[in-house]
């Protein structure tokens, strides 16, 4: 699995792993995030079961494995969180932060040592040896309990499935160009994103905020003008609307 | 690139209590080993390319440089082997940490099905019939695993014995250095940084040692 450090902070950096050749062809590929502080590390979307023995891998050469204390999962999705009962064999002691609303299912992929911290509907604050990370409420996009992680100082959006794309083979990890970039996505938001409701609300809480990079967990990140260019493109796409289309 | 990982002695006590009397999963121990001497690979590498120059310095230094040139090759053979030796020693325990974690899965899916039988005793036959097949992919899972353990402990003798061999030769890099009259000063230099790389490798193989007595 491929993992390098993609920004630095004054005490903590982002790392990403992914474009994982090893992994079975038939799962969808993901992007895992990582905060590296002084002697922490936090996990953004661990990933699905097939995925652990290479991410573990890739973990263990940024932190030993008791500086992994925190784990972040934006939904309950197999792809996002399925690797929970094997991490929890893994950490001596960690905890998942992830949505009140999905506690009850998440715990079927296994937890009994890691402490679950049920965040509440309004999001937070996700405090990691004194940097702060912000909550992003996110409900419905996909999923109806549903989070993105902000990063104030680094201008950094962790945007979960939104700004997805489906592209074949291992592309970039940078989109070059916008526009060609729309068409690896549009299926994915418009069938996988129910409400255009809640689409509306999530771009005007977003446009709020100052993002330099918006990184998903599937295809390529955004920066600069493409962040702006994506949440015009999301605003003008009517989502949840791919039903009409499948029902044909 | 990932940065390279330096866990001392003291921070694997620490890890060993942070686990509070859980013992440390193989998989974890294994992955933890593969990452803690990915370095060893660097230093290695380190070694090689204070032969070269030393092999740079010599040819330039004619008649005052021969001793030590004739010890340059040698140098670079063990260290070239050490290099191999550090990249199989990751992909080994790599490889152990994957099986490691299959072979829980099949672990946790027995005493699922134990329980099912237990639960269902008039189909406790029909379960027997996975239970077996599940038994005999556990064992073949238990062999690939210690062949695994048995590669990687190998791999650190023979490196650890590389690494030994280099200090040694480093005691008569100094002697050829003595002897190299104006060369004498980055000749010393370059056996210092042999040595250097050779003491980090040592550390780096008690580690593993170290690990390697948690996979039992
Ligand atoms: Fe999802
Ligand atoms: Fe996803």
């Amino acid at each position: 699995m491929h993992s390098e450090a993609l920004w630095q902070g004054k005490r903590h950096k982002w790392i990403i792993c992914g474009r994982d050749t090893g992994k079975p062809q038939k799962i969808i590929d993901t992007n895992q995030y990582m905060v590296r502080t002084d002697r922490r590390l936090l996990i953004l979307e661990p990933g699905g079961i097939e995925l652990f023995s290479a991410m573990l891998a890739c973990a263990l050469d940024w932190a030993p494995i008791h500086e992994i204390t925190d784990l972040f999962a934006s939904h309950q999705d197999p792809d996002i969180i399925s690797s929970l009962g094997l991490w929890d064999q893994a950490l001596p002691k960690a905890r998942l932060h992830a949505p009140w609303l999905w506690e009850g299912f998440i715990r079927h992929f296994g937890m009994s040592h890691i402490e679950y911290v049920a965040l509440p509907d309004d999001g937070g604050v996700l405090e990691l040896d004194g940097v702060n990370l912000q909550l992003i409420p996110a409900h419905y996009m996909h999923s109806s309990g549903n989070f993105n992680v902000y990063d104030p100082e680094l201008k950094i959006l962790m945007s979960g499935d939104i700004g997805a794309s489906l592209e074949p083979g291992q592309p970039p990890l940078f989109v070059e160009n916008f526009k060609e970039h729309t068409r690896y996505m549009e299926l994915f938001h418009k069938r996988w994103m129910p409400s255009n409701t809640a689409k509306n609300d999530w771009v005007a809480r977003v446009r709020r905020l100052d993002i330099k990079y918006m990184a998903p967990q599937h295809g390529r990140i955004f920066k600069d003008d493409d962040v702006g260019r994506f949440l015009d493109w999301l605003e003008q796409l009517e989502v949840g609307s791919a039903l009409r289309t499948a029902n044909r | 690139m990932a940065e390279l990982n330096v866990l001392k002695q003291e921070d694997i006590d620490d890890l060993v209590r942070q686990y509070e009397g859980r013992s440390i999963p193989r998989f974890v121990a294994s992955a933890t080993l593969a990452s803690e001497l990915k370095s060893t690979i660097h230093y290695a590498k380190l070694i090689a390319i204070s032969s070269k120059n030393a092999q740079a310095i010599t040819a330039r230094a004619g008649e005052w440089g021969q001793g030590f040139s004739g010890i340059t090759q040698f140098i670079e053979e063990i260290a070239s082997r050490s290099m191999v030796c550090a990249a199989d020693i990751g992909a080994a325990s790599r490889e152990l940490s994957r099986s490691a974690v299959k072979l829980m899965n099949q672990q946790k899916f027995a005493s699922a099905l134990n329980r099912s039988m237990r639960a269902n005793e008039a189909k406790s036959e029909e379960l027997r019939e996975i239970l077996q097949r599940n038994l005999r992919d556990q064992a073949q899972l238990e062999e690939e695993t210690n062949g695994y353990y048995r590669s990687v402990r190998k791999l650190l003798t023979e490196i650890r014995d590389c690494t030994r061999a280099l200090k040694s030769i480093v005691a008569n890099c100094r002697i050829e250095a003595s002897r190299a009259g104006p060369f004498q000063e980055s000749l010393f230099t370059i056996a210092e940084n042999i040595e250097n790389a050779a003491e980090r490798i040592s550390e780096r193989i008690a580690i593993g040692l170290r690990l390697m007595g948690l996979l039992t």
